[in-house]
């Protein structure tokens, strides 16, 4: 058995974060670069023959940059040559060249073992994709005899089921496959339930937003369904995106509002540009059964005496042919 | 709504001709002139030097933009044509010249004296030579002014027999100068403006010239054509102009831009039927269940069809009225009123299915006429509104001209809501009509529905 126990580990991380290799420290120092007289011997375009090493002082243990251009990055500073860093009480992350390594400390306390992600039945975990499924194909199909005739209705129904069928799994499977290439995973009933919940959300949202402009005269309601729908569609990306690349969610949440954002904004400016209005709606035009209006009626003169509000806007616009801002002339 | 079948209308004003038409192969019979009467021989004889085409050219450049007919109606060398042919010159006298040419080729400069819109015609007469201009009030006083050979007005007092022999002169297609054989039958029935039902063909390049009677006196001046009929053309009656020979006989040439007069005219077309319109009323009896506006036809056609689903879907009947006079205005016509209505049985369809179907039919409305060079994008106000215990939903939009200003076009949409299958979506039209008038008519057109009480 070896007299001298170990004090610390010099991992080498692949790309997916697991070990490829490790130096086990039993005294410090220890150094690493390319040359063979290292105690690690990494063999990387972009090190140093002597890049660091790692030792101990009366303070405890830190790294020492070598004689190296790129320096390199522990945590999140980047030390270049003659630079230190003390590493603390959690394995210190350092980036070397290409290459990734973790330096832990026999004193480090080892995080709990993490479960495997094993359902406990088959139906404890698709319980939650055959609801969404359910709920969806329910909504879809609703829809679709909404808008058949009755004696189409089954041939409706039927091309509608295997369209959705067969554009549900493209779009799993593509968003599967990526997984698969970057966290070689494919997370398949991950990117499902993502798809199903978005879809469902951006039904039911949308006929809600319908259903309220209709119901309370509210015409600016579903004037504006196009951002509820950008939105559930940016949660709907960052969800499929976790899925592909789970370690930086905050960066993925800024890019998912960034999205949304700028989606949004050219809808308006766009809106703006065909109709002298932000909503894509020329008026509210969601007619439900008479039973769900809620909004009291305006007896027709009452009503006439608002088309004078028209007037200002309308003579600003016709007067503005003279400065040649006219909008496009777009006809119909 | 359903997008209506077109039955009504392809009345075209016979355009100013204005681009060259690849010849068709004549024919060998053409070849031996058809037989023309003795009569046409002599009318056309005599109008011959009374009769011009009118180009439209471009200043500075010698190409025609477009080509009409007139045709001279006094001494001093007044000229009688249609608005719709000197309208770019009208409208645009920066870029355009009107010249006349004769049988005999003479060729020379016009003005336009007087306008008048309503009734699509122009007064005009030779300009002023320009080296009398230079010279002086003097020079040019001293000249003796050219003394023209004038067509007469026939008398209105003197009535024309339905089926009385008339001939239309003017020259089709910059082709040459013609005489058109045709019949005279009456005024155009639901007219807003009387015109005269010539069967005769009328082509393009015509308009403006002159109808005459046996013994030559002008009837009306060629205006228009329907082009889904054969020989069915539209004189405007003579008395028309000669009532603008009289009210611009003294005119000064016109300075700038027409706009101004033409929204003036417009102003008190507008005025005219909006009252007339308003004092007819409605047809009674247009829905079993409802009030729905229907106009009489006094100077409007109506069209209907039943419409039955044959996938068990929605069964509905449409209806629409179209006014058949409308102003020409440069790039396009104004002035009209429209209406239609569709009535729907959804009772095949069940209560949600019906709500969706009058949801996409509600939807399936544009309220675009015109680009953004002519009007302002729609200006919409909506809202539920009731009449007689009837609740609907009401959209009305509007327009505004550009260049014709205080002028708007307004649409509303109507939609009833009182039943779970079954209901009616109306819509009605007026263009170029001022922001009063609109209001007016909108609340006109709202007040007409309502709930029949059993």
């Amino acid at each position: 058995m070896s007299a001298s126990p170990t004090i610390a580990l010099l991992e080498v991380l692949d790309r997916d974060d697991h070990v490829k290799h490790y130096l086990p420290v039993s005294t410090w120092p220890v150094s690493a670069g390319r040359a063979l007289d290292n105690d690690l011997v990494i063999d990387d375009d972009y090190i140093a023959p002597h890049h660091f090493r790692v030792d101990a002082d009366e303070n405890g243990v830190f790294v020492q940059v070598g004689e190296t251009i790129n320096g390199l990055r522990a945590g999140a500073r980047h030390l270049a040559y003659g630079e230190r860093i003390a590493v603390g009480s959690t394995p210190l992350r350092l980036e070397v060249g290409d290459s990734h390594l973790c330096l832990r400390l026999a004193h480090h306390t080892v995080p709990p073992e993490r479960p495997l992600r094993k359902p406990r039945s088959f139906w404890h975990a698709a319980r939650p994709i055959v609801t969404a499924g359910v709920a969806v194909v329910a909504v879809l199909l609703f829809t679709t005899w909404l808008d058949a005739d009755p004696d189409d209705a089954t041939r409706a129904l039927g091309a509608m089921l295997l369209t959705m069928l067969v554009a549900a799994s493209a779009w799993s499977a593509g968003w599967s496959l990526v997984s698969k290439i970057f966290t070689r995973r494919s997370h398949f009933w991950w990117h499902v339930r993502v798809m199903l919940i978005g879809v469902l959300a951006i039904d039911l949202v949308g006929s809600a937003a319908h259903l309220l402009a209709y119901s309370f005269s509210w015409p600016a309601v579903s004037d504006f369904t196009f951002v509820y729908t950008y939105a559930i569609i940016a949660a709907m990306l960052y969800f499929h995106v976790l899925g592909v690349e789970p370690k930086r969610p905050v960066r993925m949440q800024a890019v998912a509002v960034g999205m949304f954002v700028s989606a949004t904004g050219l809808s308006l400016w766009f809106n703006h540009q065909a109709r002298d209005q932000l909503g894509e709606e020329l008026y509210m035009n969601h007619l439900f059964p008479p039973a769900l209006r809620a909004a009291r009626p305006l007896e027709t003169d009452a009503f006439v005496k608002g088309l004078s509000s028209l007037k200002p806007t309308l003579d600003d616009k016709a007067r503005k042919r003279d400065t040649g801002d006219d909008g496009g002339g777009d006809e119909d | 709504m359903k997008t209506l079948r077109v039955l009504a209308l392809a009345l075209c004003f016979v355009p100013p001709f204005a681009s060259a038409q690849p010849e068709a192969p004549a024919p060998a019979e053409a070849a031996s002139a058809p037989v023309v009467s003795m009569s046409a021989r002599k009318v056309y004889e005599q109008a011959r030097s009374q009769l011009l085409q009118i180009r439209t050219v471009l200043k500075g450049r010698a190409s025609q933009t477009s080509v009409g007919s007139g045709f001279i109606v006094s001494k001093e060398g007044h000229i009688i044509t249609n608005f719709h042919v000197v309208s770019e010159v009208a409208l645009e006298p920066a870029n355009h010249d009107l010249v006349y040419v004769t049988a005999d080729g003479r060729e020379a400069k016009l003005d336009i004296l007087m306008l008048d819109v309503l009734h699509d015609l122009a007064l005009v007469k030779p300009a002023a030579p320009a080296d009398s201009q230079a010279k002086g009030k003097e020079t040019a006083t001293k000249e003796a002014p050219p003394v023209w050979d004038a067509l007469n007005f026939r008398s209105p007092k003197q009535t024309l027999g339905q089926g009385e022999r008339m001939y239309s002169l003017g020259n089709p297609l910059d082709v040459g100068f013609a005489v058109i054989e045709g019949n005279y039958n009456g005024l155009v029935e639901r007219s807003f403006y009387p015109q005269i039902f010539f069967s005769g063909a009328l082509s393009a390049g015509m308009s403006g010239g002159p109808a005459l009677d046996q013994e030559g006196r002008v009837i009306g001046i060629n205006v228009a054509r329907r082009v889904d009929g054969e020989q069915v053309s539209f004189l405007v009656p003579a008395s028309f102009a000669a009532a603008l020979l009289e009210r611009g006989r003294n005119a000064p040439p016109m300075k700038g831009a027409a706009h101004a007069e033409m929204t003036r005219q417009l102003l008190e077309h507008q005025a005219v039927l909006t009252d007339r319109f308003i004092a007819q009323g409605w047809k009674s009896a247009t829905h079993p269940r409802y009030r729905v506006p229907v106009p009489p036809e006094r100077f409007m056609r109506c069209w209907g069809a039943s419409h039955q689903s044959r996938t068990g879907g929605l069964d509905y009947e449409d209806s629409q009225c179209v006014m058949e006079t409308r102003i020409f205005v440069g790039q396009y016509t104004t002035g009209a009123i429209s209406l239609r209505h569709q009535s729907y049985d959804g009772s095949k369809l069940g209560t949600m299915r019906f709500a969706a179907r009058h949801s996409a039919s509600f939807r399936n409305e544009n309220f675009r006429r015109l680009g953004g060079e002519h009007m302002t994008k729609p200006q919409c106000h909506e809202d539920f509104i009731t009449h007689d215990k009837l609740p609907m939903r009401a959209v009305v939009c509007m327009r505004a001209y550009k260049k014709l200003p205080q002028l708007y076009d307004v649409s509303v949409l109507v939609a009833t809501l009182d039943q779970n299958q079954g209901g009616v979506q109306g819509r009605f039209d007026a263009q170029g009509v001022s922001f009063g008038n609109a209001i007016k008519l909108t609340q006109h057109y709202l007040d007409a529905y309502g709930l029949l009480q059993p």
